[in-house]
């Protein structure tokens, strides 16, 4: 009787041995592993982001998904295709356009500045080549906004057009839904204007809507600027989450009504 | 008893069953999710590059390798072939360590060409070096 309890012990407390190694070791190592991964994988098939090209709503779909959902778990940017950055110098502004990795490209900007008045914004445009002076860079020789307004400037490599939108002294709000074209929370909207590439200005038509007033953009908008009777604001048709570059598991292009964007996931939260 | 040791040497044989399965087929879950990532990237550099209606003007093999490796990202090794399906005409770039890549995807997108009546087919493949 004693020899096969002592049989039975021994027995047990082997595989309880062995089951604990074993739990250990896929604890601590491989789970870790896919599970994260994973969480990137499943949010790039629910938000819909195997596409290629899309359209504002499908765009603005991927932003909602990840802020609901996994805004936790993961980081998500949304950035101009090619690295644009610009610098305000005496008497001059100074663009550049490089890719993320750094390499300058030929390419051809259009910038223009809105000066946003009291009644209705005003522009100036101006168009040039990137490396004529400094290599992805150039300056042009103007005066920068002191008052409210913003900066869109349009770069054309090769035919990839992208684009980034400076908004000085200037509110940005969310509140708009390419899918429904709702600009929600704005009852009091006297006036809305289109932001199209390369430098256009376009008066959009609205009508009254369900929480707000519904604004029919033009395809190629990418912000649209709002006057109410409080004041005025830009508000996001193409919405862009700004980062640095390439980041994440994931550093993937897409196509937005003609605009290249890159789109960064990746582990984070 | 016979019988506790018959169990115990089935205990024995699944727990050596699961782990040689979880040794195999983690992996595998992982490297799937990286090829997954991989084809996405390359499929949306090949699109871009459709896209952008470059292809017609990038036919120097210098201009476009700097133009795909401006475009793909850090850490990726790149195979870039590009053919004209209408004249029979096939430019092929890769980067120096591609044939090192433990793994790679391709993706793969076409671009008509109106001016010159041509048909392009860009084939992207990106790549990583994986492992020690």
């Amino acid at each position: 009787m004693i020899e096969w309890m002592a049989e039975v012990g021994a027995a047990t407390a082997l595989i309880l041995l062995i089951a604990s190694v074993y739990a250990y070791h896929i604890q601590s190592t491989s789970l870790l592993v896919v599970e994260t991964r994973h969480e990137v994988v499943r949010f790039i098939g629910e938000a819909g982001l195997v596409a290629t090209e899309m359209t504002p709503g499908e765009l603005a779909k991927v932003v909602r998904v990840w802020r609901q959902e996994y805004s936790q778990a993961i980081d998500l940017w949304v950035q101009p295709a090619l690295n644009i950055s610009f610098a305000e110098t005496v008497g001059a502004l100074k663009v550049c356009a490089l890719s993320w990795s750094g390499t300058p490209l030929p390419a051809n900007v259009t910038m223009t500045r809105v000066r946003l008045g009291q009644a209705e914004p005003s522009k100036d445009a101006w168009s040039f080549s990137i490396g004529q002076r400094e290599v992805g860079c150039t300056a042009v020789a103007l005066q920068p906004v002191t008052d409210s307004g913003l900066y869109f400037i349009v770069v054309d490599t090769y035919g990839l057009k992208t684009f980034r939108v400076i908004p000085v002294n200037l509110e940005v709000r969310d509140n708009y839904d390419p899918e429904s074209e709702v600009l929600y929370n704005s009852s009091s909207v006297r006036q809305v204007y289109a932001l199209i590439a390369p430098g256009n200005l376009v008066p959009a038509p609205i009508e009254p809507a369900e929480g707000g007033v519904r604004v029919h953009a033009e395809p190629g908008t990418v912000a649209l600027i709002v006057y109410e009777e409080e004041g005025v604001y830009m508000a996001w048709r193409i919405p862009l989450r700004e980062g640095d570059g390439f980041r994440g598991d994931l550093n993937k292009y897409v196509v937005v009504e003609g605009y290249a964007l890159l789109v960064s996931v990746g582990a984070g939260g | 008893m016979r019988a506790l040791e018959l169990a115990l040497m089935v205990v024995v044989v699944a727990l050596l069953y699961a782990t040689l399965s979880a040794v195999s087929v983690m992996p595998k879950l992982s490297l799937r999710n990286d090829y997954f990532l991989l084809r996405e990237e390359a499929r949306s550099v090949a699109a871009i590059l459709a896209e952008s209606r470059a292809l017609p003007k990038l036919r120097d093999p210098e201009l476009l390798r700097t133009v795909v490796g401006a475009l793909a990202p850090p850490n990726r090794e790149f195979r870039v072939e590009v053919v004209d399906v209408v004249r029979n005409w096939t430019l092929t770039v890769e980067t120096p360590n591609f044939g090192d890549c433990t793994l790679a995807a391709t993706g793969v997108a076409m671009y008509s060409d109106p001016r010159s009546s041509s048909i392009y087919v860009v084939r992207v493949t990106l790549g990583r070096i994986t492992g020690g």
